[in-house]
């Protein structure tokens, strides 16, 4: 047995899935192989702590209402049970079948079809192809003008869109019947029938990781954000991080019991990149006992920040992560460093490190690199020293600046829990720096010129 | 010795008019649902709610249920709906009591547990620790990715094969087990300042 398949039987063989045969060969795998030995012993340690989850108690009469509801529908089927009547008085009939007789039977049969949200969605669609085959043709006929206008721009027609994202004032606007272009519409004739379109694509949608620049970001930064890799930042894995497959829906429409509310087309809910994120620097630096250095925080506090205390505020900073508000989780956090409660000096690494976090997730590296350096100086026995090594070095390999990179990465080889990540991208680095090597250097060149 | 009807077996004479079938199956689930969708949801009162919905849709649909899967997969394939629901409009309407402490847990984050335990430098005492502990441990549960968090839930508070929550998820059971073994992983590096009074327990 390789360690591969071992891995994958480890959690089985745990909660005693595996057959006798099949649990002995992972056995005597995992007594012969270190690295899998000491895998499982961490699922076991995690299984232990699993093992003390308190079971909470629902309380008493939550499911009063649940089992009236029961009893008044049992009754209503009861085949001998002669039902008391004021339940039947308050509760629903639940056949209609039962008393509308076949025809009533026949319409339910029918509405369930009807009701069927996947059903509702292609009958919507079907709707929306078939007026706009109608539609489009008799556009043609009708409004040759117009219709060129749609499909067919001429260049440099003033009437085309904006670049500018701000929405532009209508036009009145309509067909030269003549030329087939566009001209201002005079006083007292009658309204186009169709509304121009823009004749170009619309812009695409910006995406999250860069979306407006932070306020304090200078023209250069901004110029790097620009720069940077713009795939949302969510699932960028880091150590101990879980980044899970998109996998197809298996489950047959039809075949099985539908819970109600649910397609039977629906595949498993997005899984959003941003809930195999880990929920970042829990815990507070205890270790460290540092008070943080009076440096202004990068942004002032927004007015709208809650008085509350910095607990609340670094909370609220979190659960803003996890709903991928970076910059409310940035103003948050940065509200946090600002202004510490007299008793949460200790969530001060804790909320450093979430900033740079949001800052990185939310693409401005730039900030990010400034956040990770503060904390690496001003908190080095800080438990996640480790990780904000790795991702503040990501961060600089994404500007551009690998020799930062490589100052973090070779420091981040120091600390055991992500001493082989930082190998692996040390490895990485090299081979970047050897192509960046490669290039021609205009400067160099002009030299030997 | 009688041995106890399947749950299958209730929900069909509950369809025949059978409440005491509905009343046992209640008193079966009701205490693995309710924590299900407690360490999900993290507030009791939707919790409570949410416990109602399950059932009660039961009593409305229960003749749609046909048999072909266990009950215990359809009856976690509603609660999980009814969370993720539940979850997604919190995302779109962000609720202030979301930033309170959590009702499940009566605590805050992480740090003030640490620093009770673990900062004072003076050897902390065995009950508070123990005590602690279970406040960390529902922590650390709760902030499990959702997708890690369903498949270690239905494991621990209802024993479910794997098969079955593969199920309930949608997905390949591989999968399954792969999000198992990364939770129990989390919760070790979670609680890994624990460990060694986990091991003397043992």
């Amino acid at each position: 047995m390789d360690c591969e398949a071992c891995t994958d039987r480890m959690v089985e063989l745990l909660y005693g899935e595996l057959t006798d045969e099949d649990a002995e060969e992972t056995q005597a795998h995992l007594d012969s192989c270190e690295s899998c030995g000491e895998a499982y012993a961490r699922i076991q340690t995690g299984q232990r702590f699993a093992s003390m989850l308190d079971l909470v108690e629902p309380p008493v009469s939550v499911l009063d209402s649940v089992m009236a509801a029961a009893r008044d529908r049992a009754a209503g089927r009861a085949p001998v049970a002669e039902p008391a009547p004021d339940e039947i008085a308050t509760a629903p009939r639940p056949d209609a079948e039962d008393e509308g007789g076949p025809w009533a039977a026949f319409l339910k049969w029918i509405g369930g079809f009807a009701m069927r949200p996947q059903l509702a969605m292609a009958m919507t669609l079907l709707l929306m192809v078939g007026l706009g085959m109608w539609y489009l043709p008799t556009l043609r006929e009708n409004d040759p003008a117009d219709s060129h206008a749609i499909v067919d721009p001429a260049p440099g027609d003033e009437v085309g869109p904006s670049a500018s994202l701000v929405p532009a004032e209508p036009l009145d606007l309509e067909a030269d019947p003549r030329t087939g272009r566009i001209r201002p519409r005079e006083e007292g004739e009658p309204a186009p029938r169709v509304a121009v379109r823009p004749t170009t694509p619309p812009p695409p949608p910006v995406e999250p990781a860069v979306v407006a620049p932070e306020p304090e970001a200078t023209p250069e930064e901004q110029q790097q954000l620009a720069m940077a890799d713009p795939a949302p930042r969510p699932a960028r894995p880091t150590s101990g991080q879980v980044v899970e497959e998109a996998l197809p829906d298996p489950r047959i429409d039809g075949e099985l019991d539908v819970a109600p509310g649910e397609s039977a087309l629906r595949t498993e809910r997005p899984t959003t990149q941003a809930r195999t994120m880990p929920v970042p620097a829990m815990a507070a630096d205890v270790q460290s006992g540092q008070m943080p250095s009076p440096s202004p925080a990068p942004v002032a506090p927004s007015p709208a920040q809650p008085s509350g205390d910095a607990t609340a505020r670094f909370n609220q900073g979190l659960q803003a992560m996890r709903e991928h508000d970076y910059r409310a989780a940035s103003e948050d956090f940065e509200s946090v460093i600002e202004r510490p409660g007299p008793d949460t000096q200790r969530l001060i690494p804790a909320a450093l490190h979430n900033l740079a976090r949001s800052q990185r997730s939310s693409g401005n590296c730039a900030a990010a690199v400034r956040t990770y350096e503060r904390l690496l100086q001003q908190h080095p026995t800080y438990s996640g020293v480790g990780e904000a090594l790795i991702e503040g070095g990501g961060c600089y390999q994404r500007l551009g600046r690998l020799s930062d990179a490589r100052r973090l990465y070779e420091r981040a080889r120091s600390v055991p829990s992500v001493a082989s990540q930082a190998n692996r991208l040390l490895a990485v680095l090299a081979q970047q720096e050897r192509g960046a090597a490669r290039e021609p250097d205009p400067a160099s060149a002009a030299a030997a010129e | 010795m009688i041995k106890d009807p399947s749950d299958e077996e209730l929900l069909r004479r509950f369809n025949d008019g059978d409440a005491d079938a509905f009343a046992e199956l209640v008193r079966r689930y009701e205490r693995p649902l309710y924590n299900f969708i407690l360490r999900s949801v993290r507030r009791r009162e939707r919790a409570d709610e949410l416990l109602q919905d399950v059932f009660m849709k039961v009593v409305q649909r229960s003749q749609d249920f046909k048999g072909n899967s266990k009950l215990s997969t359809w009856l976690y394939t509603i609660a999980r709906n009814l969370c993720i629901d539940h979850s997604r409009k919190m995302v779109f309407r962000r609720h202030k009591s979301l930033d309170a402490p959590r009702s499940g847990s009566g605590s805050e984050e992480g740090p003030s547990l640490l620093e009770r335990t673990a900062a004072e430098g003076a050897e902390p005492d065995r009950a508070m620790v123990a005590e602690d502990l279970r406040k960390r441990i529902s922590e650390a549960v709760e902030e499990l990715p959702e997708e890690q968090r369903d498949v270690f839930l239905m494991r621990h508070v209802q024993g479910m094969r794997f098969r079955d929550i593969a199920e309930v998820i949608g997905v390949p059971e591989n999968t399954v087990k792969s999000r198992m073994r990364y939770a129990l992983e989390r919760l070790q590096r979670a609680l890994a300042d624990y460990a060694e009074y986990v091991d003397e327990l043992k």
